[in-house]
């Protein structure tokens, strides 16, 4: 039977040439149901197969006809029939196979392939290798090579012969292994298959469309059915260029790695763009500049680079031109993927990672709501507020405080869920890992109803069917043989899986984002090509862990100027299909999202010598940055005002804290949002004790000591330390329970370390006369209508002078002196009543701690000489342990101090919370504010309720 | 012919010139014959590779341009012969092996190496460089940090040893937080 090469010409996309060419227009007349199921087309792509269906279905649609419609295949088809029957090892078997002959083999036996230090072959090191091995298998494969025929065939060229070597008795011992396991594998399958490819009795004619790049394998595959059935190539290109292709529509090297490409118009039609964003900008500027002549569905786009399609597709949604990605998305991004990656954490470390991420996924959740009757937020909530409370990072550190007062009763949400996870954790102990999977996935989803109407079920639908046959393939006789351990397993699933896609259907679709291969199929008028970079256009691999492309192109495998030669051809039919009644635009970026720098596209400088300089200036020159991430883009406005329901008695403070008052004077509005609003940031990531809970554990193991009577009055430095540090410890253990975190043992060895020191200066105090008279002492007081109270940490007495100290404890990294905490420069935002003049120099109240404790101090108190005030410092740098007393504070300060207070009471009780302090040395709110506060706040329901009378 | 060039440092501060000189550098040895890919140009950020890049072609582009330019960059390469057409076929040159070029920054040119060499530096194949400072980096090192806390997979022993090295690591400095002080630890010590 005759190969014929058919020259479609290329003043219109292959689409339309191929419809003609399968459905004449002279003879359509004569047929009033067209039957092309005697033929099998064989295509490029999904994408191209899909395009050239649609084409013939329009076509059919307008002439008002029929169509019994071809059978539309890619070159793969010849290799994979689908009709096979045989004990072929699936790919989850080819990959376990590789792992036990990996982990088994002795790697000094291979020193050319692993000439330096000899990795662990643990089961993870082993699924990588395998993965690489069997790239290279595949990648040979096309060629229709094993190992063993690259070591036979080209051994006295091979620069490595060693490693190849090593390479082909590795692939001999996963051979014989198959062999034993009766299985067969799929590569030399499909090399055999290529000298007797099966063709469905049906098909009179192949007809291959459009495929300059078919594999060495597959023109075997052809030639051996050349003999059996007629096989005509199409190839976009007119007839006059037939010499630069051989027999199988390949474009030859040397005809088309040299050959000019004539863009038309090149200062309009060749653009440079910084960032892939960039690139996304100048493809919006160029439709919205052609609107006139070419609407949405004229417009194709194609993007070589992936790093493009994320801001392409938003910014293209944002203009209400949806998008569709023909070469689908990756499973590993669906969240039934996350939720079986989730399951694999917790059930392989147990941690409280792996818990958080179930419980924080949408669909437990929803489980959780719909069998538990638990609501969502509670669930969210109490995970955080446990975290941040006993800072978990194992399943067990979970389990074992929900199962002990109190906080059995604090979270009842959580500890239902928790349960919940419990008992999957152990079914999979009792059970084999795919049926405890099964039985999970069974009960979060068992009362969840798919509606195929809606696309998200669908894909939901193609994801669980993707995972369905990956656990079938687990579940195999030649898996059970090869006794794989079972922690192992969850591995080999989700490796299987995370190199698949599904395919979401195009629907309501506007523009699609091609691949390079897909767009000579693309008929629209308008194309724009964005990403053609070195790297993406040629998609060339200067380099490769054991196929360089000098022995690519020995062994006749795709190697650099095949890949020149064919995107030449590809690029010049984009153009030409154009050339009359369309326009194409060519965008190269200048850098990726990382920042690398890019190169263009060799293509695109194939003009004349004397165009070159020009062209080349135009595509180094500086790309203007057009950034997506512009400072903020407020889209919406905070309305900072107490919701309805919000309690009428905490929108006028009738009590506050002696603390409080510093957060009103570092910013009045921050102070509103924290004590009116009662908003708090809390980390669901807290890893150990925070500055807040340090402070607990040391206070109040200090707080003990003064209520002993015992160590009250201790001058015995070794015996304070020790009552300290064991009170410490029975701090840690009342909390986190015998075992405690390795992080906060650590943090707990410093704060045994600071209470050595405290105790040391403690007992020489005590030395001197001091004695602790009260600690923790209460104190409230009225001031100006409001009650303000506090906690004074201890006040000590001198036995001999009877001086009153009111002390502080502070475990601050520095030891700063009260003054320093207290007062600091002013700026524009203080507030007059904060202002103190000292001196020549005015300064201002940062923080009223310690004067309020000396003004809320009961008379009874007071002694006849002044009170001092002070803090009791436990820095980081024990050496600095001791007290620091405010020697200045005087009268004069204290009477300031009382001015200040008023003045903040006074405006709290008049609502003046505005304007916020521009900068703050610690911003709890920062997450909230992507711009200035007044920015992103509806100032004027604000300014309403707080001009609202009190 | 490279043989008259000789080996050069150049110190000089920011805007001085250094990118010039090393882009005309980079096009002398191109006119005495260096085939493009047999030339290295690294520099640290990437920005500056970007540069030094965007130099060459520059300069290559003006002296193809016209004789007279052409004249202006024979003489400062120091090889006076040189006319518009020569730099012409050097552009060209330089476009046909745009995939070949080794102009980047010092850490992309090891890792293309490491890349293409991990069996014999012992690492495995396929890994993926992350940013220091990078959402991906973040999240590798709280994971690393909360296996190192977590007793399923690090046993008591091992943290107990841990926790005396960090003790020992801070005598003196009695931190309140670990993990933030390991974070930096972490951060300072790898650029060592």
């Amino acid at each position: 039977m005759p190969i014929e090469r058919h020259f479609l010409g290329w003043n219109e996309p292959i689409t339309a040439r191929v419809r003609d060419f399968l459905l004449p227009e002279g003879n359509l007349h004569n047929i009033p149901l067209p039957d092309l199921t005697k033929d099998l087309i064989v295509v490029p792509t999904r994408q191209a197969g899909r395009l050239l269906g649609e084409a013939l279905a329009l076509h059919c649609d307008k002439i008002k006809t029929a169509l019994l419609p071809p059978r539309i295949v890619t070159p793969a088809y010849f290799l994979y029939p689908e009709d096979e029957k045989t004990n072929i090892a699936n790919p989850t078997e080819v990959t376990a196979i590789w792992d036990e002959i990996l982990m088994r083999s002795d790697l000094n036996q291979y020193p050319g392939l692993f000439p330096a230090r000899k990795p662990e072959q643990d089961f993870s090191w082993a699924m990588h290798m395998a993965q690489t091995l069997q790239n290279l298998r595949d990648e040979l494969a096309d060629g229709g090579y094993q190992i063993a025929n690259v070591v036979e065939q080209y051994g006295e060229i091979l620069e490595e012969p060693e490693r190849w070597g090593d390479l082909s008795r590795l692939e001999t011992a996963y051979l014989k292994r198959l062999t034993e396991l009766e299985r067969r594998d799929p590569i030399e399958l499909m090399i055999e298959r290529s000298e007797n490819p099966n063709l469905p009795n049906s098909i009179e004619r192949i007809v291959i469309a459009g495929v300059a790049d078919p594999t060495p394998l597959m023109i075997r595959a052809l030639g051996n059915l050349v003999t059996q059935i007629p096989i005509d190539i199409l190839i976009h290109a007119p007839q006059s260029k037939a010499g630069q292709f051989d027999e199988w529509g390949r474009p030859i090297a040397t005809e088309w790695q040299k050959a000019q490409i004539d863009i038309p118009d090149p200062e309009t039609n060749l653009l440079l763009a910084g960032s892939p964003a960039s690139q996304t900008h100048k493809t919006l500027n160029l439709i919205a500049s052609e609107q006139a002549r070419f609407g949405p569905g004229d417009i194709a786009i194609g993007v070589p680079d992936s790093e493009v399609i994320p801001s392409m597709a938003a910014k293209l949604a944002e203009k209400g031109l949806p998008t569709f990605n023909p070469a689908g998305k990756a499973i590993k991004e669906h969240p039934l993927f996350q939720l079986l990656d989730s399951y694999h954490a917790l059930i392989g470390e147990e941690s409280y990672g792996a818990l958080s991420a179930l419980l924080r996924h949408a669909d437990i959740l929803e489980f959780l709501q719909k069998k538990c009757d638990l609501s969502t937020l509670d669930i969210l909530a109490e995970t955080d507020r446990f975290q941040n409370y006993y800072l978990p990072v194992s399943f067990e550190n979970v389990s074992s405080q929900l199962r002990s007062e109190p906080a059995e009763k604090d979270f009842p949400s959580l500890n239902i869920a928790v349960s919940f996870l419990d008992e999957q954790l152990e079914y999979f102990r009792d059970n084999e890992f795919n049926t405890a999977l099964r039985h999970f996935l069974q009960t979060v989803y068992e009362s969840r109803t798919l509606n195929q109407n809606y696309p998200e079920d669908r894909e939901f639908s193609a994801v669980a069917k993707s995972i369905d046959a990956a656990l079938r393939e687990l579940e195999s006789d030649c898996i059970n043989a090869l006794g794989i351990e079972k922690r192992n397993l969850p591995d080999l699933l989700l490796q299987r899986l995370s190199g698949q896609k599904y395919y979401p259907e195009r629907e309501d679709t506007v523009i699609d984002l091609e691949g390079w291969l897909e767009l000579p199929w693309e008929d629209a008028p308008m194309l724009i090509v964005t990403g053609m970079n070195e790297g993406f256009v040629p998609n060339t691999r200067m380099s490769d862990l054991f196929l360089p492309d000098s022995l690519r192109k020995h062994l006749n495998l795709n190697h650099d100027e095949d890949h020149l030669a064919i995107d030449t051809f590809l690029m010049t039919g984009l153009i030409e299909s154009r050339r009359q009644n369309g326009r194409v635009c060519f965008i190269a970026g200048k850098a990726s999202s990382a920042g690398d720098h890019l190169k263009p596209s060799r293509l695109l400088f194939r003009c004349e010598d004397t165009e070159l300089p020009q062209r080349a200036a135009q595509l180094f020159g500086d790309a203007e940055e057009e950034r997506d991430n512009h400072p903020a883009t407020i889209s919406f406005l905070l309305n900072p005002t107490p919701p309805a329901d919000f309690p009428a008695d905490k929108v006028t403070l009738k009590k506050l804290s002696v603390t409080a008052f510093k957060d009103y004077l570092a910013c009045p509005f921050r102070f509103y949002l924290k004590h009116i609003l009662g908003m708090e940031e809390l980390d669901d990531q807290k890893t150990e004790l925070d500055a807040m809970d340090f402070g607990s554990l040391v206070h109040e193991t200090l707080n003990e000591m003064a209520q002993n009577q015992q160590m009250n009055r201790c001058e015995n430095e070794k015996e304070l330390t020790r009552f300290l540090q064991s009170r410490a410890e029975e701090w840690v253990i009342q909390r986190f329970g015998q075992l405690p975190p390795l992080q906060v043992k650590t943090q707990l060895e410093a704060a045994r370390q600071r209470l050595a020191a405290a105790a040391k200066v403690q007992s020489r105090l005590t030395g001197e006369g001091w004695q602790i008279i009260r600690a923790e002492m209460q104190i409230k007081a009225q001031l100006n209508g409001m009650t303000v109270s506090g906690r004074i940490d201890r006040i000590d007495r001198n036995r001999q002078t009877g001086q009153i100290r009111i002390l502080d404890y502070k475990t601050s990294d520095r030891a700063d002196p009260p003054e320093v905490i207290h007062l600091k420069s002013p700026s524009q935002d203080t507030p007059d009543f904060a202002r103190i003049p000292l001196g020549k120099k005015e300064r201002c109240w940062a923080d009223l701690q310690l004067p309020l404790y000396r003004i809320l101090l009961p008379d009874e108190m007071l002694s006849d000489g002044p009170v001092q005030i002070g803090y009791f410092n436990l820095p980081k740098a024990i050496g600095e342990t001791g007290v620091s007393l405010w020697e200045e504070f005087s009268e004069e300060l204290l009477a300031r101090a009382r001015e200040c207070a008023e003045g903040i009471i006074e405006s709290i009780q008049h609502r003046k919370f505005w304007p916020p302090t521009s900068k703050v040395s610690y911003d709890d709110f920062e997450h909230l504010f992507p711009a200035e506060i007044a920015d992103c706040i509806d100032t004027k329901s604000f300014a309403e309720f707080m001009n609202q009378n009190v | 012919m490279t043989n008259q060039i000789r080996h050069e440092a150049i110190m000089a501060s920011a805007g001085s010139g250094k990118t010039f000189q090393l882009a005309h550098r980079y096009i002398r040895l191109l006119a005495y014959g260096v085939k493009p890919d047999r030339i290295i140009a690294l520099t640290f950020s990437r920005k500056a590779a970007g540069e030094i890049f965007d130099s060459i072609i520059k300069y290559l582009c003006l002296a193809a341009s016209s004789e007279k330019e052409a004249g202006d960059t024979a003489e400062r390469i120091g090889n006076h012969i040189l006319c518009q057409a020569d730099f012409l076929a050097l552009l060209r040159g330089v476009m046909d092996s745009l995939h070949r070029l080794h102009i980047s920054t010092l850490d992309s040119f090891t890792i293309g190496i490491i890349r293409a060499f991990p069996m014999e530096l012992g690492i495995p194949s396929g890994f993926q460089v992350m940013e220091s400072d990078g959402a991906l980096a973040i999240t590798a090192r709280q994971d690393v940090l909360s296996r190192i806390f977590n007793n399923r997979c690090v046993d008591r022993a091992a943290q107990s040893e841990f926790m005396e090295a960090f003790r020992q690591a801070t005598y003196g400095q009695e931190e309140k937080g670990l993990v933030r002080q390991l974070d930096t630890f972490i951060s300072e010590y790898r650029n060592y």
